[in-house]
């Protein structure tokens, strides 16, 4: 199993990198996604390439982006989180009741531990949902050949292909061998067909059909090399994987001499040689990351077929069905496993030095002093949900901060409610919930973090930076003159640096909203401080605890900014020049005036 | 096969070491692959990253098959111990980075002196990286300074010229030179 390496054709890449190569090497026209973790570097990493990628609003209009292109005869992917896939499933579905022209490839990123996300979920289900074939790749070489075969038997059966993959693949590199890119050539084309392209209950009626004439076709397509590939092994004992875990699984079947058989199209399952494989086995292990799709399908097959077969998984109880299934999980099945018990609590993460939102956070909570109701939505500011300073009493999906402000309101909740939303997640989900926060007459406070960025993911340009994936100067959307169009006149521009001013505008801002029944709004626009630092828009400076001062209150430390520590001998504050960047939110908190920013 | 776990607190660098050790083995002609833990690295969170030299495999090591944890923080050394085998070896650099909930009472780590008895059932070397990167003027190397100690306990499949070679390669060229100083330092701290 040695694997010899020529060092010049071979580069290390990542799992999104290598998907991403894989889309230029097909010879992609257009690459859309909205950033997420764990698929961010795809894209980003499609625009070092110079094909035509950018970074959408939200991941419906990235699909629907690239869907045109595909019906106008070029190759597309829409890449996006499963969080963003959810988002996509209505066009999705229509897209494969319209098939498509060129090939259309939705790459989506799983995350099953969850590493980076509110919830875990299996977007193979979508694939299943909406009646298009779902590969799954196990290692970078392997996603970077599948995303081009996807291309071609997406042209060759005219329906969209998503491919599934996880956030261990996806941070997950390897030697990968560099292909050229294929010239296609292709000019755009729209061929007018409406008795598909305008999807109408009949027209739809007569065309779903074809989905599943083009399904059987692929599924014979399916039944050999690379789709499948088998492990000789002796014993009545076998394993069946997907994914991830399929490299694992290999290990252990050259440890134990099992058959082993991969399977990387889950969805249509190639069922011809699998019941081939299964029929020589009394027990057969199945291992895919998430849902027991493949496993469910074993059984299935087994049932129907009349076999006897012990199908041991997430069904039998032998793992849990959720969670990352790696090398510890698959031994379990076969061997006592030691339980191990964590030692040390986990790390908990903050809010970077310097970063404006530890300012609109406390200017939130002095304002609130201890009452009202802090919505929040999804990006960095999650952060300030985490203890010391446990600003936010939500963190649910994208947009859902707005929509939920009003519904407490509406439940009858008295108390203030105040909606924290970033500027890139109010673009992405947070206009129609704003919108029915107005036509509802809702008492509410909308707080913007208007930081510039979609930083947590990693500092791509939001509507409101001004300027593209490479630097280029583009409209820049103003957040204030949105809401005032929406119908929102109670708007207050605010410096998160300076909490006095923004704990001064929240107050006027649950008043008003009070007094005249509508919502009002605090935008809090500071820079991301990482990228101000990065482009020379701040200057480091530096505060320092003077010790005489200090009478060792840790109130510096509840505002839950790294860069401060406690002496261990004078167990008094003491601030890291490394980390410090001088934003003075510790020193406006500081009841001893015994910090200085110099 | 060659299992490292390399580990720290996200912006000490773990991505860099990881970065040329894979490089390493590229130029060497061994299969390589990485597998990071990340997300958060900006914030103050935990990362690591499995690297496995050798051969095709799966993606991540196996509890108790780790043949060295390469750590820039103690407590992330500790945490990282149930993938150690028995008889691995722990290269930790000598430093405590606690988070902000440990100094409020609210969720303490243990201290450096508990760390240093937790990793010490193992073989285990510390180095006081910061303050050999402080002697070369710029503490951003400290992560050179570790990769030399690793090199320096023989458990990497690699020639001092190609690993060199693939912290030329990882570094900006105007970096080349401190790095490897880096390096050499702390390959002769882990010999004293």
């Amino acid at each position: 199993m040695k694997v010899k390496m020529e060092y010049e054709e071979v580069m290390l890449l990542s799992g999104n990198e290598a998907i991403a190569r894989g889309i230029y090497e097909a010879g992609a026209s257009i690459a859309t996604g909205y950033p997420g973790t764990p698929s961010s570097e795809v894209i980003q990493e499609l625009i070092k390439l110079g094909v035509n990628a950018e970074w959408s609003v939200n991941e419906k209009v990235a699909f629907e982006i690239a869907y045109a292109a595909a019906l106008s005869g070029l190759r597309a992917a829409a890449v996006m989180k499963h969080l963003g896939t959810h988002w996509i499933i209505d066009p999705l579905a229509v897209s494969a009741v319209t098939g498509v022209e060129g090939g259309l490839l939705v790459v989506s990123a799983d995350d099953p531990y969850p590493y980076s996300s509110q919830s875990s979920t299996d977007t193979r289900n979508h694939a299943r949902t909406v009646h298009i074939p779902v590969f799954e790749p196990s290692d970078p070489p392997e996603a970077k050949e599948m995303v081009k075969l996807a291309f071609e038997i997406s042209e060759l059966i005219k329906l969209p292909i998503m491919m599934r993959y996880t956030a261990r693949l996806a941070h997950g590199s390897a030697p990968v061998r560099i292909g050229s890119r294929e010239e296609l050539g292709r000019n755009a084309e729209f061929k007018k067909d409406p008795s598909r392209l305008v999807s109408t209950a009949p027209n739809a009626r007569k065309n779903i059909p074809l989905i599943f004439e083009k399904l059987e076709r692929a599924k014979k397509l399916f039944e050999g090399e690379p789709w499948i590939s088998l492990r000789d092994g002796s014993g009545d004992t076998g394993i069946i994987a997907s994914g991830v875990p399929y490299l694992a699984a290999m290990e252990i079947a050259e440890e134990m001499d099992l058959p082993l058989m991969k399977i990387s199209v889950s969805h249509p399952l190639p069922e011809g040689p699998l019941l081939e494989f299964i029929s020589g086995l009394k027990k057969v292990v199945v291992l895919e990351d998430l849902d027991p799709i493949i496993e469910d399908q074993v059984i299935i097959l087994a049932y129907s077929n009349g076999l006897k077969l012990d199908v041991i998984g997430k069904r039998s109880g032998h793992l849990r069905p959720y969670g990352e299934i790696g090398p510890d999980e698959i031994r379990g099945i076969f061997h006592q496993r030691e339980a191990i018990k964590e030692e040390i609590p986990r790390r908990v993460p903050q809010l970077c030095p310097g970063c404006p939102h530890r300012g609109s956070f406390l200017a939130i909570k002095r304002a609130l002093s201890g009452k009202g109701i802090v919505l929040g939505d999804r990006g960095c500011y999650n952060q300030g949900g985490n203890p010391p300073l446990r600003a936010i009493d939500t963190a649910i999906a994208m947009g859902s901060s707005i929509a939920m402000a009003v519904g407490l309101s509406r439940s009858g909740i008295k108390e203030p409610i105040i909606a924290v939303i970033g500027d890139s997640t109010f673009f992405h989900a947070g206009i129609p919930p704003t919108i029915e926060a107005v036509i509802s007459r809702s008492p509410i406070v909308i707080a913007i973090l208007d930081n510039s960025w979609t930083a947590m993911t990693g500092h791509q340009p939001s509507p409101s930076t001004g300027l593209d994936s490479l630097g280029r100067p583009r409209p820049q959307l103003s957040v204030e003159n949105l809401l005032s169009a929406i119908g929102i006149y109670n708007i207050k521009v605010v410096d998160p640096y300076n909490i006095d001013e923004g704990e001064n505008a929240i107050r006027e801002a649950i008043i008003k909203a009070r007094e005249s029944s509508m919502p009002s709004a605090v935008i809090f626009r500071r820079e991301c401080a990482l990228q101000a630092m990065r482009f020379g828009r701040w200057r480091k400076i530096i505060a320092k605890v003077d010790p005489e001062k200090c009478s060792a209150c840790k109130l510096c430390l509840t505002t839950g900014c790294p860069a401060i520590h406690i002496s261990q001998e004078s167990k008094k504050a003491e601030i890291d020049p490394m980390d410090c960047i001088g934003c003075s939110i510790c020193s406006q908190i500081c009841p001893n005036r015994a910090i200085e920013v110099i | 096969m060659v299992n490292l776990v390399v580990c720290g607190v996200g912006g000490q660098g773990i991505v860099l070491i990881s970065r040329v050790l894979a490089r390493a083995a590229i130029i060497s002609g061994l299969h390589v692959t990485v597998s990071e833990v990340r997300g958060l690295a900006q914030r103050e969170g935990s990362v690591s990253s499995h690297i496995r030299i050798g051969d095709r495999g799966s993606l991540t090591i196996a509890e108790g098959k780790a043949d060295a944890i390469v750590s820039m923080e103690l407590v992330e050394a500790a945490r990282n111990l149930r993938y150690l085998k028995k008889e691995g070896v722990i290269i930790s650099n000598d430093y405590v980075r606690y988070h902000i909930p440990h100094y409020l009472g609210l969720s303490r780590f243990p201290e450096r002196e508990d760390l240093i008895k937790m990793i010490g059932k193992h073989k285990a070397y510390l180095v006081n990286a910061r303050k050999i990167a402080e002697s070369l003027g710029n503490i951003r190397v400290m992560n050179s300074v570790m990769l030399g100690a690793v090199y320096s306990t023989g458990i990497l499949p690699f020639s001092l010229k190609e690993i060199i070679d693939a912290i030329s390669e990882s570094v900006p060229e105007k970096y080349i030179d401190i790095n490897i100083s880096a390096f050499k330092l702390g390959m002769e701290a882990v010999r004293q």
